[in-house]
């Protein structure tokens, strides 16, 4: 992924975005493994189902186990009523508490107490209705990690048609160790924030992880048209932003 | 012995870690997910090794909480192959669990424990209030309309559960949300002996639907308060029903 650059762009803003990029960079070259995988077991013909779902664990777990990953979460989110077998189903995979891979195993009956109803999420949402990548968070994962979350998604595709989304996981935690050390040495007041204008990291005090910016509408600076003069930097196609406070 | 002073400042420092034992707690906290509903009659509990990990204690510590837990008649242990611990729901419902914590409390801390979940309800709507984004309010709009709709106490209750942790989730604080997770667990429990029937469910929709309002009008102070003021209802009504019981 190339970031944008506008000529007047500061080194030390361009080292920001760079650095943003390459998280986002990381978390998709894991969502584009997933859905290639996925889209070349559905394509070999029959009725989809979980079985059809074989090498998904074997994948994620080669970058939710690496330690060096800033991934420690990832999976296949199939569409509602897709598989022919389960129609709400989750092929995803955490890092627990001994580093590892694990299977996350969760409610997936509708009737049943705690049922995970992912067809209202952003994650889930924004991919299925735009058919575009998305960056979801800073979220209170309270559904899966139970932590501080950025969730990266893109639709998967089979025959035209809407099978589902492939994810990843980056913790906050991770993205603030990512971002912190081009941002400490920018020298100008920085934050990294997303489509809403929330802030996923800064270099200042006042702008804490989790707020909204309040110097600008950042929804209404999104646009290109409306980018000009307004400090806020869009990182490629995604809704990430750098921002000049 | 002589009690040593360390003064205010330092006391926190040296105050013992945990009152209860850990087994105790083991114990409460399966107690409570079962008079929640969370494990229904017959589901098969993780093995011990399992169990062990998952809260961060040793098989000893797992294995003295399920025998109290037996002692009670929560589980019951089936040997051999197919085997394991499997919950047994009382008799007459798993509300009988809450009733028995609650008999055993006193009003002082009941008061307590209203206190302590209004300031973490309060704190989460004023932050919720702050760092709302459009998707957040319309997540909470659908779970204030998912507890309108709800028709029987249990789905009454978890749909309130469900809203309450929408708040603390817009609030962007895991660490509230986790609070508010374990208030549930141990209050909420209690609080729904209380609530349920048509006339609290209305009172608690009108009091969710004020929470949204300030939430969504950015309005820190009136989310705190209205937050605060439906725990403070809530603890009342609570403690009137408590004392109506008979001693």
């Amino acid at each position: 992924m190339t970031a944008t650059r506008t000529p007047a762009l500061a080194p030390e803003v361009e080292k920001v975005v760079d650095a943003v990029a390459a998280m986002a960079g990381a978390a998709f070259e894991v969502v584009d493994a997933i859905s290639a995988l996925v889209q070349a077991r559905f394509a070999s013909g029959g009725a989809p189902s979980r079985g059809t779902l074989g090498g998904v664990d074997e994948l994620c777990a080669g970058y939710v186990g690496d330690p060096d990953h800033p991934v420690r979460g990832a999976g296949y989110v199939a569409a509602v009523g897709y598989l022919a077998d389960e129609p709400w189903w989750l092929e995803w995979f955490t890092q627990g508490e001994d580093g590892r891979s694990h299977r996350m195993v969760c409610q997936t009956d509708p009737d049943g107490v705690g049922f995970f109803d992912y067809e209202f999420l952003t994650w889930y949402v924004v991919p299925r209705d735009t058919g575009r990548r998305h960056v979801t968070g800073p979220y209170i994962d309270y559904l899966c990690t139970d932590d501080y979350n950025m969730t990266y998604t893109a639709p998967v595709l089979v025959d035209g048609r809407f099978a589902g989304v492939a994810g990843a996981d980056i913790g906050v935690q991770t993205a603030e160790k990512l971002l912190l050390p081009t941002l400490r040495v920018a020298g100008r007041p920085l934050a990294v924030v997303n489509e809403q204008g929330r802030i996923v990291a800064s270099n200042s005090g006042r702008h804490l992880c989790g707020d909204l910016v309040t110097e600008l509408d950042v929804p209404g600076a999104w646009p290109a048209s409306a980018r000009a003069a307004s400090g806020l930097h869009v990182v490629g196609e995604l809704p990430l932003a750098v921002l000049e406070l | 012995m002589a009690i040593q002073f360390y003064g205010r400042a330092t006391a926190a420092v040296f105050a013992p870690l945990e009152s209860t034992s850990r087994s105790a707690r083991v114990a409460r906290r399966l107690t409570d997910a079962i008079a929640l509903g969370l494990l229904p009659d017959g589901e098969q509990l993780p093995g011990e090794a399992d169990l062990a990990q998952q809260f961060g204690v040793s098989t000893v510590t797992i294995r003295e909480a399920l025998s109290v837990l037996r002692g009670e008649g929560l589980i019951e242990t089936r040997r051999g192959r197919g085997g394991g611990s499997f919950v047994r729901e009382p008799a007459d419902g798993p509300a009988v669990l809450a009733k028995r914590r609650l008999a055993a409390v006193s009003v002082l801390e009941l008061r307590d424990l209203g206190d302590l979940y209004a300031a973490i309800a309060g704190s989460a709507a004023a932050l919720a209030a702050r760092r709302n984004d459009v998707e957040d309010v319309r997540q909470l709009r659908r779970a204030a309309a998912q507890l309108a709709d709800a028709q029987k106490p249990d789905a009454r209750r978890r749909a309130e559960a469900q809203f309450h942790i929408q708040v603390a989730v817009a609030a962007q604080s895991a660490r509230l949300y986790h609070e508010e997770v374990a208030m549930q667990a141990e209050f909420g429990t209690l609080l729904w002996l209380a609530f349920g029937d048509d006339d609290s469910h209305e009172q608690m929709v009108t009091s969710c639907d004020a929470v949204v309002d300030a939430i969504e009008a950015r309005d820190e102070g009136a989310a705190r308060r209205t937050a605060e003021q439906r725990v403070a209802d809530a603890t009342a009504r609570l403690i009137d029903y408590h004392l109506a019981q008979e001693p």
